[in-house]
């Protein structure tokens, strides 16, 4: 019953990892960069819920909307003034472009609002409700249904819009899409924007539960590389399921060994699967 | 004398695409031979094979009488097999002779003796007035040549050039040509890969093999396969006739 | 090396022997210290991250294995600094040869992920294990005793810094630097005059692996106190990636150049930003990546270039 109980709160975290996990999955899909500023944009998602709650008392369990198109259009800024003028040359100077953007904004925050960890208090957060006899947390419900509402619109968009076949075929052949008449680099900055927006949502999710400081995003960065990973790069259905995959095994890690240790077993996971099946569960290719 | 090079019944499959379906061929030392087939018919992809960068599935490839299935490329080419690849790339930020000194290195028991090697094969393919200047930026059939060149420095004695002559014009052409002639003179036995049979390849070829869709259909002398009835069929005579059928 | 070669490179080494004769201020002999430290991790990553072109971004756990070696073996067998030292060059020489063999085998950004991956192990491994007491880190003894101590632990730096110089001269003009460059390049053209990658790379980052586990353990000997997020953070992975970015990636003198602009800015810096140093970095990556990403030297490259070699024919 506590192992139940272990994989439904897993779950339930799972679905927010699922979340920032498919943003970074999108942009490697369609541009194939791995943006290693995905977790301090979801830092910056997160000090706009906080200070929209404090300041302005947007309650962030919808607010999280606002938030997430805040940060589309930052993304989309970002991509047209510095991401784009590395498209096409190595991975390299990619990575290292995106980190220092990462750094860049984990630094602004801290000359901004200092190393103070911060936090919002809802009503909502301190219930606890029960299905059975398992209980859980409500405001990780709410965040885990919003997250799966915000995952299943990201499919159907992908799925029956102009826009999201558009990308689809830029992730599926990027030298065949401009003969299509697709404008890659419209397109590109588009799924940059949105990946982006989905980081900065899950921000704003996370902010009832957790606490924000400038520092914050860096293990959701790693852990969304690992989830990534483990689905499959580029894949969004993986990513979806790698992030609830990656929920459950460290909510059993805590519950059978020991809470820090869950940082360590993500990263066992994810050499494991780079060498042993690094296509993931859903990639095509190997890399 | 036994075949430089025996490729016997080799096999590849991508997954389920056939790419290399039971190919039989030798070549001897000394010789040039054109292996013929539009792309996708598996040239690359033989030369992939031999050279290493793919493993057969089945069959067996002897290069001196030694199997070399399952070799990577950089022991290949510790062996005696230059390959230039269809894409070349040269490297950039080195300069023309530091690029051939890439190739020379690989026997040379010291920075002076690679640096000497390489100028005599510069000399050799006349590029030696380039010698100082970047990589980058330098035209298309110089970039060619450069890539024998390098080939060449490494010892090579079984040299694969993969589309050699693509994109150059026909002046361009005619100094590969050239060069072809003298590498048999310079001991290397050449085997190159190109689409269609050329006016160039009859004149040059010894031997000829066709493929057609990852299938040998043909092998012989340039006369003979170029008045093949399978060969005319599968290339619809037109291509065909760009050759020059006449003497 | 040719004598324009080895001048400057005397007189800059024998500058920095100098130093603790004219200059008395114990800040600033710190900053020089740090400016040496950085320069050898900034010239070891070079080896694998500039002439390579291998993205790693775990190097500073070689860093955490050097620092974490000298305090280890001191506390648990008594070992002097000297023998903690040599057993972290090996240790982390073993590091490189598993890391390598598992991450070399990865391309392009997941090769860099695999590295930061291994990097983060075993900042958690530290920062969970009881022997290295966690969070709380560990003491390292000093080098010397005082008094002194510590400006000899300078002068023992030097070397160090002298050493990895003179290891990337070598490296620069000899076949194992263009059997590296030719891999950064392209793989398979390396593989096609006679090049084994994999040996290759793994021997770059055994030399680079060795040099910054010694600078780990002169590190954590001259500040005396290690812990995690002081040795074994990634930033500072990140920071020897920009220092050799910053001077010059794939040369001699770019990372010393490097060096010396990023800490002396960073403590520049300092005295009027308090919290500014990591939007610095950041500020730095971005404008290296984008305008400059040959670094300062290709600045004077440029020059030399146009003044003495003759134009390329332009066909």
């Amino acid at each position: 019953m506590a192992t139940l109980q272990a994989i439904l709160n897993g779950l339930l975290v799972g679905g927010i990892y699922a979340l920032i996990a498919m943003g970074m999955a999108l942009v490697f899909g369609v541009m194939r960069l791995v943006n290693f500023a995905h977790g301090s944009f979801l830092m910056v998602g997160m000090y706009l819920a906080f200070f929209g709650y404090t300041l302005l008392r947007i309650n962030p369990y919808w607010g999280f909307v606002l938030v997430g198109g805040a940060l589309f259009l930052i993304g989309f800024g970002i991509y047209w003034l510095f991401i784009r003028r590395v498209m096409g040359q190595s991975d390299f100077l990619q990575i290292l472009l995106t980190e220092g953007i990462s750094l860049c904004l984990v630094g602004g925050a801290q000359l901004l609002f200092t190393g103070d960890y911060r936090s919002i208090s809802l009503p909502l957060a301190d219930r606890t409700a029960n299905a059975g006899a398992l209980n859980f947390n409500v405001a990780y419900a709410v965040s885990f249904a919003i997250a799966l509402l915000g995952a299943t619109c990201m499919y159907l968009y992908m799925r029956y819009t102009e826009m999201g076949r558009a990308i689809r075929a830029v992730a599926q052949n990027q030298g065949v899409a401009p003969l299509m008449g697709i404008r890659v680099g419209w397109v590109s900055g588009i799924s940059f924007a949105f990946g982006v927006a989905c980081a900065g949502a899950a921000g704003a999710l996370l902010l009832p539960v957790f606490y924000v400081n400038p520092t914050v995003g860096g293990p959701y960065n790693l852990k969304s590389f690992v989830i990534v990973v483990l689905g499959g790069m580029g894949s969004l259905e993986g990513a979806a399921l790698g992030g609830l995959l990656l929920g459950v095994t460290e909510g059993l890690t805590a519950y059978y060994w020991e809470d820090s240790y869950t940082q360590v077993v993500d990263f066992v996971v994810f050499l494991a699967v780079l060498l042993l099946r690094p296509q993931g569960l859903f990639g095509k290719k190997a890399p | 004398m036994a075949p430089l090079l025996q490729l016997k019944h080799v096999v590849k499959r991508f997954g389920g695409l056939l790419a290399t379906n039971d190919i039989s061929f030798d070549v001897a030392e000394g010789e040039i031979v054109f292996i013929i087939g539009p792309n996708g018919a598996g040239k690359t992809t033989l030369f992939n094979l031999i050279s290493g960068y793919v493993v057969a599935d089945s069959g067996e490839i002897l290069y001196r009488g030694q199997d070399i299935v399952g070799m990577r490329p950089y022991q290949t080419t510790r062996l005696g097999i230059g390959r230039t690849f269809q894409i070349v790339k040269p490297l950039p930020s080195l300069t023309v002779r530091e690029n051939v000194m890439l190739g020379s290195f690989l026997h040379a028991r010291s920075r002076a003796e690679a640096r000497r090697k390489a100028d005599e094969v510069l000399g050799f393919l006349g590029l030696e007035a380039r010698a100082d200047s970047l990589a980058a930026g330098m035209p298309l059939a110089q970039r060619k040549l450069l890539e024998v060149a390098r080939a060449l420095a490494t010892g090579a004695k079984l040299l694969l050039l993969d589309e050699v002559m693509a994109g150059l014009n026909p002046t361009e052409s005619g100094e590969i040509v050239a060069l072809l002639k003298r590498l048999r003179d310079f001991g290397v036995t050449a085997v190159g890969g190109v689409e269609h049979i050329m006016r160039v390849v009859m004149a040059l070829a010894t031997r000829v093999v066709v493929l057609d869709q990852g299938a040998k259909l043909a092998e012989g002398a340039p006369e003979a396969v170029v008045h093949d009835p399978r060969v005319i069929e599968a290339y619809l005579g037109s291509k065909f006739t760009q050759g020059g059928a006449a003497p | 090396m040719s004598t324009s070669r080895w001048l400057p490179a005397a007189l800059f080494f024998a500058f920095l022997l100098s130093i603790p004769l004219w200059m008395r201020d114990a800040y600033l002999q710190q900053i020089v210290f740090r400016v040496v430290i950085f320069a050898v991790l900034g010239v070891a990553w070079n080896l694998v991250g500039g002439y390579a072109g291998q993205l790693s971004l775990g190097h500073v756990a070689y860093f955490g294995i050097g620092a974490y070696s000298v305090a280890l073996f001191h506390e648990r067998f008594g070992w002097n600094p000297w023998a903690g030292t040599l057993a972290g060059v090996l240790l982390a020489a073993v590091a490189a040869l598993g890391i390598g063999s598992l991450t070399f085998r990865l391309r392009g950004p997941y090769f860099a992920l695999s590295t930061l991956a291994t990097a983060e192990i075993l900042r958690l491994l530290a920062l969970n294990l009881s022997f290295t007491h966690g969070a709380l880190g560990m003491i390292a003894p000093g080098l010397f005793s005082e008094p002194n101590g510590d400006r000899k632990t300078y002068l023992a730096s030097v070397p160090l810094l002298a050493l990895a110089f003179l290891l990337t001269t070598w490296t620069h003009q000899s076949r194992f630097g263009y059997s590296l460059r030719a891999i950064r390049e392209n793989e398979d053209t390396a593989m096609a005059v006679g090049i084994n990658p994999a040996w290759e790379k793994l021997k770059a980052l055994l030399l680079s692996a060795v040099l910054v586990a010694a600078a780990g353990s002169l590190y954590a000997s001259v500040f005396q106190f290690i812990g995690p997020d002081s040795v074994l953070a990634i930033d500072l992975s990140v920071q020897m990636a920009l220092i050799a970015m910053l001077g010059g990636a794939g040369t001699v003198w770019g990372p010393i150049i490097g060096s010396v602009v990023l800490t002396v800015s960073a403590e520049w810096l300092k005295a009027y930003l308090e919290r500014a140093h990591l939007l610095v970095y950041g500020l730095l990556l971005v404008v290296v990546v984008l305008f400059l990403p040959g670094g300062v030297v290709s600045i004077f490259k440029q020059r030399w270039f146009q003044r003495t070699r003759p134009r390329t024919q332009a066909a």
